[in-house]
């Protein structure tokens, strides 16, 4: 055969799929061993019952990534997802609960999710607030808010009955989870954004360099903005779903979120000092983490063990991701 | 902002902050009449040092260019190893000095993580302090670690010299012996070298490598300190002990002007932030502030304080 392949051929296509296979080769080796482990301790892990729940559980963490790893690539942060997604959650409930319809109710959850983003982007980009600092504080109001508007009672909605709140809830597409369609679809959306968007082009641009991106034309101030509200908006999308589950608005729902998410991003590869990223890999970071927990409550394995294997896998992940390991632990036995 | 590094240091870069605690203090002595009494300041400076020893340590971190997150647990495990070692009838001498000497090698094992397989910092204490909460609740699974409250060690955090808590006399010393560190010596220059350009620090011959696990390990050593004196004020260690920390000292720290993307610190400023931290949670207390109400004041009184940190040294740059 040729060598120089004509695009779109078969060629091509096999050089792509190889090249994404050595890219993210330490990727799927994670994966190949969490799942040889789930087989090994835990095969009731297969059941279609078990995986459906899996993915609805990954969701909500997933949701956020999302949206996270716009702000992440920007080479900010954003730790107010717990707080918005505890407010916005109480803000539907308490707005369906009192026979709102509930396209309203989502309005003015969203509504409330870019609020808090747009402030968050105001006080990072007009005060030269650090966004670490400036979405630390913005989390501690939100909390407080979702605290303040259900007087730190939870909020049930159970008498409000809506097949759209069962769909997103506890619903199901065949053995798909409703909330995971929503997952899925966000991704993809995202995915597209990020890669063929101008939007999401300066949004890598203004992640590597911001002053670059500046000067060349970009403007990076709304690209930021944008950022924080895609992000407290997947949030308040989150709150709403994790609400439809149990038909309960819970003020400290959340408080892992952000840090979970963050950790799920970082392990699919997206790097912390931004410029570099993809949604790809935050959906497999995202769906590794949640495996790995399932897997730990599956074999039964007591809370604090959970805790020190849930540490080892995120340094293991990031071991097994970096470029060039051996050389590196090479280079480290040696300095030793 | 990077740049502006060397400008600051010719400067009192924590005038800014120093207002808005100065503001803070007359606003909490008009509106209360208990504020000013000296039990209250006695007890509003007790309760800040336990911050402000972490805020110490994550000064250095962030100063580096790092962050460290696994303090609120490596506080929390400290203090029960060192209640551990007493309870069981060891010197209490021996159970600070494991307190102490955990910590540190937490802080190492962090350092080395990072320096030698260059993971994301935080990333490693992530992980990190994960590892470390699952190893404290496996050493309280039969409950509280208790039983450690000897009089030799209670006075720890109960006494008094020269009418200042014993805590509060420690975290001066701390403070006294920091200040020289990172002013006057080559490790505390190196630290706010790395933190500005590590790579113009490596080419200067700066060790990189051994500067940045002396500063995680300085981290490890001054929260497990805190989580000692805090075992010795609240006489049990419950497995969530210290929990939150980890946010508390980073605020502390960069309300204080400390910039989370390396190469400026102060040591001042991390006091002064950890101060206005507790005087809010003090202040609401004695305002008896609905709790609910709290969160947001706390949000909004970060959030404005560092903006006007901001504003006022942008002014005195342009000076």
């Amino acid at each position: 055969m040729n060598r120089r392949s004509v695009p779109g051929s078969g060629a091509e296509i096999q050089k792509n799929v190889a090249g994404f296979l050595k890219n993210n080769a330490a990727m799927i080796a994670l994966l190949v061993i969490v799942l040889l482990l789930i087989a090994l301790f835990a095969p009731q892990f297969f059941s279609i019952q078990n995986i459906t729940n899996v993915a609805r559980q990954a969701s909500t963490t997933g949701i956020i990534a999302i949206g996270m790893t716009f702000v992440i690539i920007t080479g900010g942060i954003d730790l107010s997802v717990g707080g918005v997604l505890a407010a916005t959650g109480i803000a539907f409930s308490i707005l369906t609960k009192f026979g709102y319809e509930l396209w309203a109710a989502v309005l003015c959850a969203l509504l409330l999710g870019a609020i808090v983003g747009i402030i968050n982007g105001f006080g990072t980009i007009f005060f030269g607030i650090q966004p670490f600092i400036m979405t630390l504080a913005t989390s501690s109001v939100t909390g407080g808010i979702a605290l303040l508007l259900c007087d730190g009672i939870p909020v049930e909605f159970t008498t409000v009955s809506s097949p759209v709140i069962d769909f997103f809830g506890n619903g199901n597409v065949g053995p798909v989870p409703g909330p995971f369609v929503l997952f899925a679809a966000l991704a993809v959306l995202s995915a597209v954004i990020l890669r063929y968007v101008p939007f999401g082009r300066y949004v890598y641009s203004v992640g590597s360099s911001f002053e670059g991106a500046r000067l060349a034309g970009v403007r990076t101030t709304r690209i930021i903005m944008l950022t924080y509200i895609i992000c407290s908006i997947c949030a308040a999308l989150a709150g709403i779903v994790t609400a439809c589950r149990l038909y309960v608005g819970h003020p400290v729902a959340g408080s892992t979120a952000a840090l979970d998410s963050i950790a799920a991003i970082v392990i699919g590869g997206t790097s912390l000092s931004g410029g570099k990223g993809s949604v790809v890999g935050t959906v497999v970071g995202v769906l590794l983490m949640t495996a790995v927990a399932n897997l730990l409550n599956l074999t039964g394995v007591p809370t604090y063990i959970q805790q020190i294997v849930k540490g080892v896998i995120i340094i293991l992940a990031i071991l097994l991701s970096t470029k060039g390991l051996r050389q590196r632990i090479k280079e480290a036995w040696r300095g030793l | 902002m990077k740049k502006q590094a060397v400008a600051h240091t010719k400067k009192f870069d924590e005038l800014g902050i120093l207002i808005v605690m100065i503001a803070l203090f007359v606003f909490l002595a008009i509106a209360s009449p208990f504020f000013l009494k000296v039990e209250n300041i006695q007890n509003l400076l007790l309760q800040s040092v336990f911050v402000m020893l972490v805020g110490f340590g994550m000064m250095f971190v962030l100063t580096i260019g790092g962050i460290d997150l696994s303090v609120g647990s490596i506080l929390g495990y400290s203090g029960a190893v060192t209640g551990i070692i007493i309870a069981a009838g060891g010197n209490v001498f021996l159970g600070i000095l494991a307190g102490l000497g955990t910590g540190a090698a937490f802080g190492i094992i962090n350092g080395l993580l990072i320096t030698q397989l260059r993971i994301a910092p935080f990333l490693v204490t992530f992980a990190m302090s994960s590892v470390v909460r699952g190893i404290l609740l496996l050493s309280t699974t039969n409950g509280a670690v208790s039983g450690f409250a000897v009089p030799e060690f209670t006075y720890l955090a109960q006494g008094y010299i020269i009418g200042l808590p014993i805590p509060v006399f420690i975290t001066i010393i701390v403070f006294v012996i920091l200040l020289f560190l990172f002013k006057f010596t080559s490790f505390g220059r190196n630290v706010t070298a790395i933190g500005s350009n590590r790579e113009v620090a490596f080419l200067s011959g700066v060790s990189c490598n051994k500067i940045t696990v002396g500063v995680y390990m300085l981290s490890g050593l001054l929260a497990a300190l805190s989580g000692i004196l805090l075992a010795a004020r609240l006489t049990a260690v419950q497995s969530e002990m210290g929990g939150g920390y980890e946010m508390d000292a980073i605020a502390a720290a960069v309300i204080g002007g400390t910039s989370m993307a390396g190469g400026k610190g102060s040591i001042i400023g991390a006091i002064i932030g950890a101060v206005i931290l507790g005087m809010i949670s003090n202040g609401l207390d004695l305002l008896s502030v609905n709790q609910f109400y709290r969160q947001i004041i706390v949000g909004a009184i970060i959030i404005i304080a560092v903006a006007l940190e901001r504003f006022t040294s942008l002014k005195t740059e342009r000076v």
